[in-house]
């Protein structure tokens, strides 16, 4: 029997009466954040992103009280069947959390649960020390759907996104269905991936040219023809112009396919006329609808109390978007709705002289609706400066990544949490590191972190 | 949307607290969560779905809105609302509007009104954002831009202040322009912008007045 894909030492389970289902957790979610994994059969598993191994909590849906099949499989392939059984057997106490079984067949656990005992409470348990929750490929799937999912991701970050999390799902037994996972992210990366080819846009990514080239070989199996043909053809292109380097540095993906006659000529935009009043860091990205996460906006004072704020580009679709300005006490002092001007959707915001430069910006379809509370908007900023230092960290850039994690850290402490401010500390120090099991970079990472710098 | 809202401040409010508790979110997130709640209720109905059961489907509503908060996923609005269109009802039409009354505005009540205009937005969009710049202009001393139209002479030179907002509102369409002139159809729909906007503002301070005098009392 496969061993179970969750070994953290200390599980609690529930039953919740009210959304019928099972609950387990274990640690609070860190300073980055988590992200979702949708599993076969309602289950939920909830990953930590600043230390992806550790394990933070799982959901799974049971309706009427009584899980399906396909439930209690993944249940039993990530907890292992005594946890699954201690699990399921709490549906007749709802409200009452309970450490479910340890995981008795493994030596690590039974020192640590002798040693968990109160009168030991003083010895730290190794196994503790090295967080061993959940399989570092589950987190990596996790970490790879994610950064796919989010809505500026470009047509290559997520065309590398599906790759990784295809590579990753492969290799998992049976029992949380992963091997249809594999395979619809399989072709859905290699559809997307080939569409970015066509269209030239692997040119000057910065793309580990091995590492691209190990997914692309992983992904051939789960393919349908024709599509493993041409990504065959894709991988041999990537190797040979890998091994034409003498030096292993990551290169341009786009040089290993210099006769590629797929590549499409694309003219970029002429550059247009911009008034030349000054921009203004006065927009509240955290809260921008989902579908202009990725639409450039900009702001300018246009005069000593007029703001105008410009989606770039996005004429067509302006109508019903609005846009308003909070001063700094979260009072609204101005709202305007979007209406094209040329190419762009302009929108023109008449603000008291005086809280010119100290007011917020934010753009939404729904101007009566109310803005979600500051604390709510610290933790959001808290949590993207969390998720891009693990970015970094995963890449390895050490002095980036301390930077964004002591950011991560001031923000959580405006938002007045000082634990997730203190762990976000330790880690911009790197006094936690060594308890963090590293998880390699997405093939998405460098990618995503090239477009936003 | 109202079994949701009912479900809320009963058994609902426990589940949420729960729900912020097991992600070690703080407790006062609970009116953004049951904010995010109800909005999410409020778009299911609108988009028709059927709730068979409202407890669960509003405890599964709480759930992901507390998941989505520690997943750094604030609200994003789902399209956007259809913008309500100038009360056609008004009995300004053609008649001269006069300029707005700020006396009626006193400046320490300025957030108080723009707390209230705030609410506004929902019902009324248009002539909420043009008694903020009639607020901006009048109290706080905002100049309009060189190319926002003004009224010509006489009388109705007075009435700057509220064509500005009508413009800034969005309501281009109350204004000339090279593309468009000025025609009967177009002063009419300036007309009842302007007075709607001037009863809207009055409005507010009716409000305003009740609730300072509650207060006192």
């Amino acid at each position: 029997m496969p061993e179970p894909l969750i070994r953290s030492a200390h599980v609690v389970g529930e039953w919740d009466a009210f959304a019928h289902g099972f609950a387990a957790r274990d640690w609070t979610p860190g300073p980055a954040g988590t992200v979702g994994l949708a599993l076969r059969g309602d289950v939920e598993l909830e990953v930590d992103i600043a230390s992806p191994t550790t394990f933070v909590g799982l959901w799974a849906a049971a309706p009427g009280g009584t899980p399906r099949r396909s439930t209690t499989q993944a249940l039993h392939r990530l907890l292992g069947p005594d946890r699954l059984a201690h699990l399921l057997s709490l549906r007749g106490q709802p409200g009452k959390p309970a450490v479910l079984h340890p995981l008795d067949d493994d030596p690590y656990e039974r020192e640590w649960n002798v040693r968990r005992h109160p009168a030991n409470a003083s010895v730290r348990s190794p196994a503790r020390d090295r967080d061993r929750g959940v399989a570092p490929g589950l987190a990596r799937v996790a970490l790879a759907a994610a950064a796919g999912a989010e809505p500026t991701a470009s047509g290559l970050v997520r065309a590398l996104a599906h790759i990784d999390a295809a590579r990753a799902a492969a290799i998992f037994s049976p029992g949380i269905g992963f091997g249809a996972r594999a395979r619809s992210d399989a072709v859905a990366g290699a559809e997307l991936l080939l569409d970015v080819v066509r269209r030239g846009e692997l040119d000057g990514q910065p793309i580990d040219q091995a590492d691209l080239f190990d997914a692309l070989h992983r992904l051939i199996p789960l393919l349908p023809q024709p599509l493993d043909r041409e990504i065959r053809t894709l991988a041999e292109r990537t190797e040979r112009g890998r091994l034409l380097r003498d030096d292993a540095e990551p290169m341009p993906a786009a040089m290993a396919l210099p006769d590629d006659h797929l590549l499409l000529d694309v003219v970029p935009d002429a550059p247009r006329q911009r008034p030349a009043s000054p921009v203004l860091d006065v927009l509240d990205r955290a809260t921008l609808p989902t579908e202009l996460a990725a639409a450039q906006i900009v702001v300018r004072a246009t005069t000593r109390s007029e703001l105008e704020v410009r989606i770039v580009d996005r004429a067509r679709d302006s109508e019903g978007w609005w846009t308003r300005a909070f001063d700094v006490d979260d009072v609204i002092v101005a709202a305007a709705p979007f209406s094209p001007m040329g190419r762009d959707a302009v929108a023109r915001l008449l603000v008291p002289p005086d809280d010119l430069r100290d007011v917020e910006v934010d753009v939404t379809g729904q101007p009566g609706e109310p803005r979600p509370s500051r604390r709510l908007r610290l933790m959001n900023q808290a949590i993207a400066a969390g998720r891009a230092a693990a970015r970094a960290d995963r890449l390895g850039r050490r002095a980036a990544a301390s930077d964004r994690w002591l950011q991560c850290a001031a923000a959580w402490d405006r938002a007045g949490d000082p634990a997730r401010s203190g762990l976000a500390t330790e880690l911009a120090d790197g006094s936690r590191r060594r308890q963090i099991t590293a998880i390699p970079a997405l093939l998405a990472d460098a990618v995503i972190e090239a477009s936003s710098s | 949307m109202e079994a949701a809202a009912t479900f809320l401040v009963g058994d609902g409010a426990k589940v949420a607290r729960s729900a912020l508790r097991r992600f070690g979110l703080p407790k006062d997130l609970f009116d953004d969560l049951t904010q995010e709640v109800l909005v999410r209720a409020f778009r299911a109905e609108q988009r028709g779905e059927e709730v068979d059961n409202v407890e669960a489907f509003t405890v599964t509503l709480i759930q992901r809105a507390a998941r989505d908060i520690i997943r750094g996923h604030l609200r994003r609005p789902e399209g956007h609302q259809a913008d309500a269109p100038i009360d056609a009802a008004g009995d300004g039409k053609g008649q001269h509007t006069p300029g707005i009354d700020t006396d009626v505005v006193a400046r320490a009540h300025v957030a108080e009104l723009r707390r209230l205009l705030a609410q506004e937005l929902a019902a009324s969009p248009r002539q909420a954002a043009g008694a903020l710049v009639v607020l901006a202009i009048a109290v706080e001393g905002a100049s309009p831009a060189d190319d926002v139209p003004v009224p010509k002479g006489g009388v109705a030179a007075d009435e700057a202040v509220a064509w500005a907002g009508v413009f800034y509102a969005g309501l281009r369409d109350c204004f000339a322009s090279p593309h468009q002139p000025e025609d009967a159809a177009m002063r009419k729909r300036r007309s009842r912008a302007l007075h709607h906007q001037r009863r809207l503002l009055q409005e507010l301070a009716t409000t305003l007045a009740t609730i300072t005098d509650d207060d006192d009392a």
